[in-house]
């Protein structure tokens, strides 16, 4: 299969044009280095089926980041039919360096010039015809966002690997920014005035961070407030589909296969399917603040701050994305050049209250404490998760020493389309059933068969295996208040925090508002809260500990990340229940 | 750090460096004393001899400068502002 590879520096546009050209599945965000992965997708070109990739942004390919690394060890390894060479139109100027070297390495290559739109809006024009004669080399004008221009792409495409293509020789640094001033018209005063507007309030000197905290207050209100109705009605939709299908559907089916289905798999995932829409809601939020830019903005804020605790501007975007999920955030890293940096960063990543843990955290408050107390509590939890984040780099910050320059690029203010919107919520609809398949129903089933054997044993009841490992636990845990039923939990939430909430329906043997009044009745506040600071504390699962390895190829540093965490979840766990415990006496 | 400067003999100056301009001062990049993978850097985000510098803001507590350089926006620590000699369009 052919290989079309794009190529370009950071907030070019390459993803959006990857989305465009392949219907989806890329994320689009507006941060410098944010596609870590090697995206890729099949693609119909002509009478071909090729292999489109998305190559990480970078600035240099003799530069030595692990993105550049990236995309260098592969054009040279992989072989590369066509690359197709993105350009943000009304910043050409600084990017005709990495043009002329990626020209250099002779691959035929695809010049398109992206983002029109902006550039038009400032004034900037481009003479296509003067500019793909003195570059001896066709260019093409397009807006990837608003698909301007893209019908000329796939029959450029289609020429370029046909067996005659268009060659060209590579020309020089200074024979292509020649062709390049001949051919652009650029005004004096090329500004984005709206984007010069919008950061006279939101960069203010003194209004900025407080207002970056009301907005960011603002998109989790904005969640729950639309999140937690939709959450309450799957749920009840869930259980009626239970009353009303399954179980008459399931009378003839033995017990015990009856008891798996029903009590195991189906409680298991749908209490974490009920979940799903505010889930989407949170990542779509949060994928809309950064395809805008304020991240970056962010990152300006923040910097001043960041570096009393060894940590840089980037550091506190990637902290944030770990908000919605870990992983990616872990991955964002490579950008950081200095090693000690990026290891500092990814010790504090997993300490940012995910999505996952979010679940937990929503489901147990909503058990344990009134409608009022509900937002201040979830509230608090995302200060210790700060608080965590900030402890641990003060801590380490002379171990993982921080020598890297910090320059970002601030990218204009940028409005995703609906069709941008529906991507990312596809996304993480798409991203929810994979780990479901993979984590959550293996998890239940296996917690169902710990809760309900050895055979004939009351299922959940402390003679079942479950039961008699959660005991032998107790020691470690009962300090915490946290009981043999919820250290099974913890267990298994070691693999993914999605399985804690749908376990424990499973190790009661109920979903919905049961499993809530079972819970209520179980379990004091204080016990809720000390058990949600050990899921917020200790390893957010597997995947992390997975990435944290593939990044650093570290197991010290890995085993410490596992290490660190449990014992200060172990330990904040432990005081916060003898100190409360003790004062309520 | 200390490039040589060609000041004018009527009003001799030290060589300005980019972290002593501020908000809404501007001027023209002559020296960049980095090492030169960080120099690789600032050249792809426009920064480089010749250059036209403008500070828009600069953070609080002795954060970044957010500058423009032609038609891109960036952001610098002090620390590394200090590295780049300018002459003032004045």
């Amino acid at each position: 299969m052919k290989r079309i590879a794009l190529l370009g520096m950071p907030n070019t546009g390459k993803s959006t044009l990857f989305n465009r050209l392949t219907g989806a599945h890329a994320k689009v965000g507006n941060w410098p280095g944010l596609t870590v992965e090697l995206l890729n997708a099949r693609l119909i070109v002509g009478d071909q089926v090729v292999r489109l990739v998305d190559l990480p942004g970078i600035y240099d390919l003799n530069g030595y980041s692990d993105d550049e690394k990236v995309v260098t060890t592969f054009l040279d390894t992989q072989s590369t039919d066509l690359i197709t060479f993105v350009l943000n139109t009304s910043q050409y100027e600084r990017q005709l360096n990495l043009l002329s070297q990626v020209m250099a390495k002779g691959i035929p290559m695809l010049l398109v010039m992206n983002m029109v739109d902006e550039a038009s809006a400032m004034g900037i024009t481009v003479d296509v015809d003067t500019l793909s004669r003195k570059l001896q080399h066709p260019v093409y004008l397009l807006s990837a966002k608003y698909g301007q221009g893209m019908e000329r792409l796939q029959p450029a495409m289609r020429q370029a690997l046909s067996a005659n293509p268009i060659k060209s020789s590579p020309l020089s640094l200074s024979e292509i920014e020649h062709a390049f001033k001949a051919a652009m018209s650029v005004p004096a005063q090329a500004s984005n005035a709206l984007t010069e507007k919008l950061d006279k309030v939101l960069l203010h000197p003194v209004l900025g961070l407080p207002l970056f905290f009301a907005v960011m207050l603002l998109l989790f209100e904005g969640v729950f407030a639309i999140g937690k109705p939709l959450q309450d009605g799957t749920a009840w939709l869930l259980t009626a589909f239970r009353t009303a299908a399954l179980e008459p559907l399931s009378v003839h089916l033995p017990v015990m296969l009856q008891g798996l289905l029903l009590d195991g798999v189906f409680n298991g995932v749908s209490t974490v399917a009920s979940f799903v829409p505010l889930i989407v809601l949170f990542f779509l939020f949060m994928g809309i603040v950064e395809d805008t830019g304020y991240l970056s903005r962010a990152a300006f804020l923040m910097d001043a701050l960041m570096a009393k605790f060894g940590l840089d501007g980037r550091s506190f975007v990637m902290l944030l994305m770990g908000f919605g999920c870990n992983v990616p955030a872990l991955m964002g890293t490579r950008v950081i050049r200095s090693k000690g940096l990026r290891y500092l960063t990814m010790l504090t990543i997993p300490f940012s209250l995910c999505s996952a843990r979010m679940q937990v955290f929503v489901f147990f408050i909503a058990a344990l404490f009134t409608t009022e107390q509900a937002p201040w509590v979830l509230f608090s939890l995302y200060v210790m998760s700060i608080l965590m984040s900030i402890l641990t780099s003060l801590i380490f910050k002379r171990e993982y020493v921080n020598n890297d320059a910090f320059v970002l690029e601030m990218p204009p203010y940028r409005f995703p389309t609906a069709r941008q919107m529906a991507i990312t919520a596809w996304q993480e609809v798409r991203h929810f059933l994979n780990r479901a398949t993979r984590f959550i129903v293996i998890g239940v089933v296996m917690i169902w068969i710990l809760t309900n054997f050895p055979p004939g044993v009351q299922s959940g009841s402390l003679d079942s295996w479950a039961g008699q490992l959660g005991n032998l636990l107790q020691p470690l845990f009962s300090p915490l208040g946290i009981n043999a039923e919820l250290t099974i939990a913890l267990l298994f939430g070691f693999i993914a925090k999605e399985i804690v909430i749908g376990s424990l329906a499973v190790i009661y043997g109920q979903e919905g508002g049961a499993l809530v009044n079972t819970i209520t009745q179980h379990i004091t506040w204080v016990q809720a809260y000390s058990f949600m600071l050990f899921v917020l504390i200790y390893t957010p699962c597997v995947s992390a500990i997975a990435t944290i390895r593939n990044e650093t190829k570290n197991l010290k540093f890995t085993a410490l990340s596992i290490a660190w965490p449990l014992v200060t979840a172990w330990l904040v766990s432990f005081v916060f229940y003898q100190v409360v415990t003790a004062l309520l006496a | 750090m200390h490039a040589p400067i060609t000041a004018s003999p009527h009003q001799p100056k030290l060589p300005l460096t980019l972290e002593r301009l501020s908000h809404g001062e501007s001027g023209s990049v002559m020296a960049i004393n980095v090492e030169d993978e960080l120099k690789k850097r600032f050249f792809a985000m426009g920064l480089k001899e010749g250059a036209h510098v403008r500070v828009l803001r600069k953070a609080k507590f002795g954060g970044p400068m957010h500058l423009r350089v032609g038609t891109s926006e960036l952001i610098l620590r002090l620390k590394e502002a200090c590295c780049i000699c300018l002459v003032t369009a004045q």
